[in-house]
């Protein structure tokens, strides 16, 4: 169950973290012992009668609150030719709405009429005359001065505008395989204004200034991916780990399909997918639950359930099983890297608690078996990670391990410990002492986790817009401290087999 | 696999053609809008977002306890029973600054090899696996000026953890073996450095900006590896081991509780006289342009500026400016001229990082390599236009309100209240410094932003650095200057190897 973004940057955000570690976000589980304190005590859930589930925490050390909307659409749903359509339409929804973002919305709307008008007419003489015939070329000009004379009637980033000079803080977004979601902090006399403006935003959206939004997602790409080879590697570990599913898909998408992307499409995704039924608002800080639920009832009650576009809720394509190691490799002038990923059941699957305690054991801290091996003893590594439930929690997933080698370390030699390691688990059975350490660690890992409305509101409607369920943590904590090493051994046996497996390398390219 | 892509695609054109055919023969109610505001439903009338009535915040600020301990070592303090968590920090003045030359990253080292090298008690191995089993963090963090040593441990746990803080903090074991490892480690993530070009762009401007080079200065390869057990405890003895310091408490325990604690573990703590600083960093006179060629689809552009700090009446005209600027998310101009209007970044923007007697502004962008002189110029009529012409009032209120607004954020977590007047207290800031920002940032008005961009934002004081493909530089002309091709140490030292 744990979800964990690493250096793959598998999830994308609408600000970038800047000059900063890869920021890195944990969702993790909290342990047996949490007796001395209940994660679930005072979260009041409701379930409007459009379908919206709405989930508040009362929490009142600042006069904050954190918001979350989530949506269950994400990067699964993007059609084969159109990867990036959620992630771009997560940047499209901060374009405004009828009554933000505009001077005169009729003004707006009456000169995108007539530019459409306009360009399918440019269309047929070009395709007729050619681009360059004098008519094409006043039609073409014709384009240019409605296009900016509707600029001029377009007042850019008034959301966030809103949001500022209310105090509001961390405005961004994010999309990830399964959830596109919405955030915000703000001081918490500005409920009012943060519904009046999220409930809007899904009725009325404008997707404004186009064009050049994909422009800079295009630039996000290759500042988040073309510039960066271990990226390109994450991209070509699941591209080779899943030959089906979408998960072998990137969320930024690929180039060629995010070139292609256009407002039609996306209103088709935004209104098959961005649905009250499909959504989760958390609403954790200084707030009752009396004076939320009128606000969001007001608000987003009015949010009807559209109906569902066929071509896009058909469902996603299963992940026929895996019969053998695949491997891949990529070269590049990077330092190398390496991906080993096995596939196994997702959560609530008990096989997932397993691999989170088996994930704490290999690299939860300086005294885990990989750490200790790999990096202290052995020094073949400068960094391992390893990760359960890699890139998504909706499917069967993956638990991967992700590692450097040292300089002068061979791929193969890195390889060849890790797996050494894992065939470990086959052989001696875990520890009292070391289960003991691992339940531990996840414990604590949660508490320092809801230490935060942002981390509290994170992590609930995380589990609501996935699991459906916002409790589901409630129940981890039982399941974590039933583990015990038997269920390792037996589920290290099943999956970490080489039929299972894996591998991806980033390699030095050879110069002649 | 190739069978299975034309499947998809034969299912995809066929259910578009059926979408289409079902429209043509008159079963759709209304002709679908390719717009999304364009919705059959009607959406009821909301109100207008500027007149939503805002409630006064009722907020004081949580009283952070300040006491003074047996050793005369301040403590500030914070009770929190939300969660069964402690977390102790302390500061001391031990930060990069005093690495000698030649040995850039000592501090660092010093700071990562007292916690992973073990204690006159326990060995490296034993540390480890109690910490882990304790599920207690004890992390280092290392700046110019200072080191923070700080410890996170649950209610259960912290005592013990406590414990083993205390003996790394004064009685470390910097066991030979553990410094190979860590500066291996350090090693391999400095040669891992030039993958990231945000974050060696980053480096080398801190190299350039600073005339003084004990500001500028970065671990290199061979610093690290000069670096020697002898050296570690001679830094923590000069240094950590008896230096000035300041220590933050907050959570799940009591005043009483932890000050027999601390007084019982750093009570004998002895708070020598600090060695001094040096003098601030003084800011350019000439405008200073280079570029590092780097193969890549993108030029990371990079400027610094070093500029007034916390303890300067400019502080907070500075705080407006930055937001204005590049710092204030979508609404400040570079964000808005730069990604929102015409598309060429997804990062660009400013940061402003003030230490007490001076700071830096940096400004950023990443784009494509045929936009770069484009950026540059962009940044530069930004820069400009703010130096030479007042705000409009409406920019100014906005910039004002968001940080003035944004200022309960700093009380939000007992840890974060704590952490954050320790830090202002060792820098010698007012004790009132929290409290009086907010006015102080009411005060400041268009002249003081535009007298501040003049100042310190001008071109003449700017050090730029474009890092990316040659021809992104070489086919533009992308500042005033020529801008002189540089070598970076650490990509010299990585071919060598």
């Amino acid at each position: 169950m744990r979800t964990f973004f690493p250096s793959g940057g598998l999830r994308t955000r609408l600000i970038p973290p800047i000059a900063a570690a890869l920021f890195i976000l944990v969702l993790s589980a909290y342990s047996p012992q949490a007796d001395a304190f209940d994660p679930a005590a005072g979260i009041h859930r409701t379930i409007l009668p459009n379908g919206i589930r709405v989930l508040v925490k009362e929490r009142s050390i600042s006069p904050t609150v954190s918001l979350y909307i989530r949506h269950r659409a994400g990067a699964v749903d993007d059609l084969t030719s159109r990867t990036g359509a959620a992630h771009l339409l997560e940047h499209m929804m901060f374009k405004g709405t009828t009554t933000i973002g505009t001077v005169d919305y009729q003004a707006e709307k009456s000169l995108r009429d007539r530019i459409s008008e306009a360009r399918s007419v440019l269309k047929k003489v070009s395709r007729r005359d050619g681009d360059d015939s004098s008519e094409a070329r006043e039609l073409a000009e014709k384009i240019n001065r409605l296009e900016e004379e509707k600029r001029s009637l377009i007042v850019s980033n008034e959301i966030d505008r809103l949001y500022r000079e209310r105090g509001g803080v961390g405005l961004n977004a994010s999309t990830g395989y399964e959830l596109t979601t919405y955030m915000v902090n703000l001081p918490a006399n500005a409920l009012e204004l943060w519904a009046r403006i999220e409930a809007d935003r899904l009725m009325n959206p404008v997707f404004r200034e186009f064009l050049s939004e994909r422009d800079v997602v295009r630039e996000e790409r290759r500042q988040m991916v073309d510039s960066r080879p271990e990226r390109q590697l994450s991209e070509l570990f699941l591209g080779t780990a899943f030959i089906a599913h979408p998960y072998g898909r990137p969320i930024l998408g690929w180039s060629d399909d995010i070139a292609r992307l256009d407002i039609d499409y996306l209103t088709r995704f935004f209104r098959s997918l961005y649905r009250p039924s499909n959504m989760v608002i958390a609403v954790v800080g200084d707030v009752t639950n009396s004076e939320v639920l009128p606000l969001i009832t007001k608000y987003f009650g009015a949010l009807k359930e559209s109906p569902a576009d066929n071509l896009l809720t058909r469902g996603v394509t299963a992940e026929p099983p895996q019969r053998g190691e695949r491997r891949a490799s990529l070269s590049s002038s990077a330092n190398p890297r390496l991906i080993i990923g096995f596939k196994k059941p997702t959560a609530p699957a008990m096989e997932d608690y397993v691999f989170d305690i088996i994930e704490n054991i290999l690299t939860g801290g300086r005294s885990s078996r990989l750490y200790r091996s790999l990096v202290i003893e052995k020094e073949l590594a400068g960094d391992i990670s390893a990760v359960n439930g890699f890139p998504g929690i909706l499917y069967n997933n993956l638990f991967i391990v992700e590692a450097e080698p040292l300089d002068g370390v061979s791929l193969a030699a890195l390889e060849s410990a890790i797996l050494s390691e894992l065939e470990r688990l086959k052989r001696e059975p875990v520890s009292r002492r070391e289960l003991q350490k691992a339940k531990n660690g996840i414990r604590a890992d949660f508490c320092r986790m809801l230490d935060s409305n942002s981390g509290t509101a994170s992590v609930l409607s995380y589990f609501e817009a996935t699991l459906g369920d916002c409790g589901y943590l409630t129940n981890y904590l039982d399941r974590i401290a039933s583990i015990e090493a038997d269920d390792i051994r037996s589920a290290a046996d099943e999956y970490f087999v080489k039929s299972n497996r894996t591998v991806a390398l980033l390699e030095r390219e050879e110069h002649p | 696999m190739k069978n299975n892509i034309y499947r998809v695609f034969i299912v995809l054109i066929l259910s578009l053609s059926l979408t289409g055919c079902t429209c043509l023969i008159g079963r759709c109610d209304a002709p679908r809008s390719p717009f999304p505001e364009d919705r059959a439903t009607a959406a009821p009338v909301l109100p207008d977002p500027n007149a939503i009535a805002v409630e006064p915040l009722d907020f004081d600020p949580p009283a952070v306890e300040r006491v003074v301990l047996d050793n005369g070592m301040v403590l500030f303090f914070m009770e929190d029973r939300e969660l069964p968590l402690v977390k102790l920090s302390l500061i001391i003045q031990a930060g990069s600054v005093f690495d000698p030359p030649g040995l850039e990253g000592l501090a660092a080292l010093t700071g990562k090899a007292m916690i992973r090298g073990g204690t006159s008690r326990m060995t490296p191995d034993e540390v480890d696996d109690e910490l882990d089993f304790l599920a207690a963090d004890i992390s280092v963090s290392v700046g110019k000026k200072t080191m923070v040593l700080s410890v996170d441990a649950t209610t259960d746990t912290f005592d013990r953890a406590l414990e083993i803080f205390n003996d790394i903090l004064h009685h470390p074991r910097f066991s030979e073996q553990r410094l190979a490892n860590v500066a291996n480690v350090t090693v391999e993530d400095l040669r891992r450095i030039p993958d990231n070009p945000q974050r060696l762009a980053f480096r080398e401007l801190s190299r350039l900006l600073y005339d003084d080079e004990r500001w500028g200065r970065s671990p290199t390869i061979n610093s690290v590896r000069a670096i020697t057990r002898d050296h570690c405890e001679i830094f923590h003895k000069n240094f950590i081991q008896s230096g000035p310091s300041m220590a933050a408490v907050s959570g799940d325990v009591s005043l009483r509780e932890i000050r027999k604690k601390l007084n019982d573990l750093l009570g004998s703590r002895c708070l020598a006289e600090a060695e001094p600083l040096p003098e601030p960093p003084v800011p350019r006179e000439l405008a200073a342009g280079y570029y590092l060629s780097r193969d890549l689809p993108q030029s990371v552009i990079v400027a610094g500026y070093v500029v007034p700090g916390k303890n300067d009446p400019d502080f907070y005209a500075m705080n407006v400016l930055n937001d204005i600027a590049g710092g204030g998310g979508f609404q400040s101009r570079m964000t808005t001229e730069i990604r929102t209007r015409r598309g060429l970044a997804y990062s660009v923007g400013s940061i402003y990082e003030p230490k007490s007697d001076f700071g830096v502004v940096a400004v950023y962008a990443m784009t494509r390599s045929e936009a770069t002189a484009s950026v540059v110029e962009l940044m530069n009529s930004i820069l400009e236009d703010l130096a030479w012409n007042p705000v409009d009032t409406e920019a100014l209120e906005r910039s004002r309100k968001s940080l003035i607004n944004s200022h309960v954020f700093s009380f939000t977590s007992a840890s974060k209240i704590t952490r954050k007047q320790m830090m202002n207290a060792f820098q010698g800031l007012p004790d009132n410094f929290l409290q009086t920002y907010t006015d102080r940032i009411a005060s400041v008005d268009a002249e003081d932003v535009r007298r501040s961009a003049d100042a310190y934002l001008g071109s003449n004081r700017r050090v730029l650095l474009v890092l990316g493909h040659p021809d992104s530089v070489k086919e533009q002309r992308v500042a005033k200057e020529p801008l002189v091709e540089i070598r970076s140490d650490l990509l010299e030292e990585v071919e060598e190897l």
